[in-house]
């Protein structure tokens, strides 16, 4: 079981700490977004990087449709992870969908964690009649999803949609390994349903955990409302707002990402 | 050289194809002029505007999850699709071809853009021809796959109908010789030990060591055959499912072990648990002996405390089918003692029946199993934690919503 985890999510231990620091991809990307961040961590803390089965170089074979139509299917990749390392008291670093994940499973394991650490999170994207802001009508999304099916007509064409288990032509699934960012057309489609259309307002009160709620300036995939939301309904929350403008703070602005993270850890003493 | 520049210059801003540099939080650095008059801008519009500006909502999260990601850790993207969005929100279809250049900590990408008008309309036909054959194929060949599937397991179902029935009325037989018919016998041995020891009224002590432990023995043959009678009748339930008040049930099972144990000194941290469908009488046992194993196993240098919390998450509803999944509301409990625990590697060995840890303390090692066996009742799950001299602390996952569910089917 711990092995086949740990391969089958490409999990790479690193840093010279004892603490465990987990740091989970947002959707349309892998591990590799936080390359700019986790060495500054390494020294102090024990780096957990992963990729979601579906996403970067975890295994293609594991995917399974139902499980990952639902982002509870991905917090359970993260309960795996923790599991087969015996994790105790771990910092979680979630981008964007991954904050939500990160709730879920801390929800569902509340001794893997010590705390959360969210970057750009939501708990629901699409405004609801009721007064809530997400920053989305239905029909933007469907047609985000769309644009990303064009972006795979090159090769969704002739690929097919059953990629991922294609035995006769494992070359295929090599290819669509290496190239960077790029995942399976009906993977990344399923991936953007789960992220985009879920709602996991009712969840934020079972939170208890401390959280750090990375707000950017300018994100139009989380807006300020929805930071300020989740601070008023996550108990025990800091709303820190970043002068790093769009959804990638980890990317575009590494610097000031890392120092919101040290100072909030500073903060705060585990054991 | 400064004319070459400016002939340069001078042609990207004619080109047939748009030219767009930005920097990584997304200003606009530089528009050539094909770009600005395809979205009806003139320049002093742009001026100090990030990308976002000129993309449709849809473009905007795509160039923030893929586009802006991909360019900065590849340096370079080929081919993508995005829409774009004019001065009068008209949308146009385009497709972006960049790279980024890295210069003493300065970055700067650059976009070439072709709008698409024809090969967006052709992909369009493309895409959708292509998802209705997908649709068809898909629902043929999972109607078909459905139907095989369907067919073997309404055989296996069958047979394995048949047989729990099977088994379900030898426990019902087993039950009775267990309740009745056993009891005859053990209750002769006790009456006729009973006649033997008055017949030859000894002084002998060894002869009274035996008698005592002959009693001992048949006490304790009493004793399980009644937790096996509970455990098969456990199995063969009749009650009907109700929604249960979760905190009430606590409640009454904590004041019940209060009573029957005659043990009042706890202290209970019993937060609002959510409502639950299941059966009432056998989840009030299931904190019934799990305080009773809390009073029975607790540190006797300090006052004994219990908590239990609750929360709903979704979890697997399936646990036989590896690839089926369906997440739905399950209650997870945590009920926690400060008892003087036990070691992990135990964690299963507890809920098994008659296995005891800790023997100096009196007891059968039957409360653990009730439990599990009640939780199986709901198709839920049960499992421990523990630290010795801590405490240890049972997590139980219930279903909010019961299935109907009677063996005798």
């Amino acid at each position: 079981m711990k092995q086949n985890v740990l391969a089958r999510n490409n999990v790479k231990i690193l840093g010279e700490g004892t603490v465990p620091m987990i740091f989970a991809h947002g959707f349309g990307c892998d591990q590799n977004m936080w390359r700019y961040v986790w060495p500054a961590f390494e020294k102090d803390y024990r780096i957990v990087l992963f990729d979601y089965v579906g996403a970067g170089k975890s295994d293609l074979s594991a995917y399974n449709k139902e499980r990952y139509s639902d982002l509870n299917g991905y917090a359970q990749d993260v309960l795996d992870i923790c599991e087969a390392l015996d994790l105790r008291n771990a910092i979680f670093v979630g981008h964007s969908v991954s904050s939500v994940i990160g709730m879920l499973a801390a929800i569902k394991g509340p001794s893997y964690f010590s705390s959360l650490i969210l970057v750009g999170p939501s708990p629901r994207y699409i405004n609801d009649g009721d007064g809530y802001i997400g920053g989305f009508e239905r029909s933007d999304i469907e047609e985000l999803l769309s644009t990303m099916e064009k972006n795979y007509i090159g090769w969704a064409n002739f690929l097919g949609p059953a990629i991922m288990k294609n035995p006769e032509r494992p070359e295929l699934a090599e290819e669509l390994v290496d190239s960077f960012c790029s995942t399976d057309p009906v993977i990344a489609r399923l991936f953007a349903e789960a992220t985009f259309f879920s709602d996991n307002r009712n969840d934020l009160r079972k939170i208890s955990h401390p959280t750090l709620i990375m707000q950017c300036s300018e994100d139009l995939i989380a807006p300020y409302e929805v930071g300020e939301y989740l601070h008023k309904n996550l108990k025990n929350s800091t709303l820190i707002v970043l002068k790093a403008t769009g959804h990638c703070p980890h990317m575009s602005h590494p610097e000031e990402t890392i120092q919101v993270i040290s100072e909030y850890l500073n903060n705060f003493s585990f054991n | 050289m400064a004319g070459t520049q400016q002939g340069a210059s001078g042609f990207i801003q004619k080109i047939p194809a748009g030219v767009i540099s930005f920097t990584d939080d997304g200003n606009i650095t530089y528009i050539n002029d094909w770009l600005l008059k395809l979205l009806q801008y003139k320049s002093s519009d742009l001026s100090g505007k990030k990308i976002e500006h000129i993309l449709t909502l849809a473009s905007r999260i795509f160039y923030q999850t893929h586009l802006f990601p991909l360019i900065k850790l590849e340096k370079k993207i080929e081919e993508i699709f995005l829409s774009l969005k004019s001065n009068e929100a008209k949308e146009i279809p385009v497709l972006v071809y960049g790279h980024r250049e890295e210069e003493e900590g300065h970055c700067i990408n650059t976009c070439v853009i072709v709008a698409v008008w024809q090969r967006k309309k052709y992909e369009e036909e493309l895409l959708k021809a292509k998802q209705r054959a997908e649709k068809i194929v898909k629902e043929n060949t999972e109607l078909t796959i459905a139907q095989k599937e369907l067919e073997s397991k309404t055989k296996l179902l069958d047979k394995q109908i048949l047989r729990l029935r099977q088994i379900n009325r030898e426990l019902t037989a087993f039950n009775k010789v267990i309740s009745h018919d056993l009891q005859e016998p053990i209750r002769k041995i006790s009456l006729f030990t009973q006649s033997i020891k008055r017949a030859f009224d000894t002084e002998n002590e060894s002869v009274n060591n035996y008698y005592q432990k002959i009693d001992a023995s048949i006490n304790r043959l009493v004793l399980l055959t009644q937790c096996l009678a509970q455990f098969v009748s456990l199995t063969g339930n009749t009650e009907q499912i109700q929604v249960l008040s979760l905190k009430e049930v606590v409640m009454e099972s904590l004041a019940l072990a209060r009573s029957t144990l005659a043990f009042e000194d706890i202290v209970a941290e019993i937060e609002d648990l959510p409502h639950l469908q299941g059966y009432l009488s056998q989840i009030k046992l299931l904190f019934y002996e799990l305080i009773k194993n809390s009073i029975q196993y607790r540190d006797k240098n300090r006052k004994l405390r219990i908590s239990v919390k609750g929360v709903i998450s979704q979890y697997n509803d399936y646990k036989v089918h590896e690839d089926k999944y369906r997440y739905v509301d399950f209650v997870r409990i945590e009920y926690a003692d400060n008892g003087i625990g036990f070691s992990n590697e135990y964690n299963e060995y507890v809920f098994e029946i008659f296995k005891r840890l800790h023997l100096d303390v009196e007891g059968l090692g039957f409360g653990l199993t009730i439990c599990k066996k009640v939780v199986d009742n709901h198709f839920g799950e049960i499992f421990c934690h523990s630290k010795p001299g801590v405490g240890t602390t049972y997590t139980i996952l219930l279903p909010v919503n019961m299935p109907d569910f009677s063996l005798d089917v």
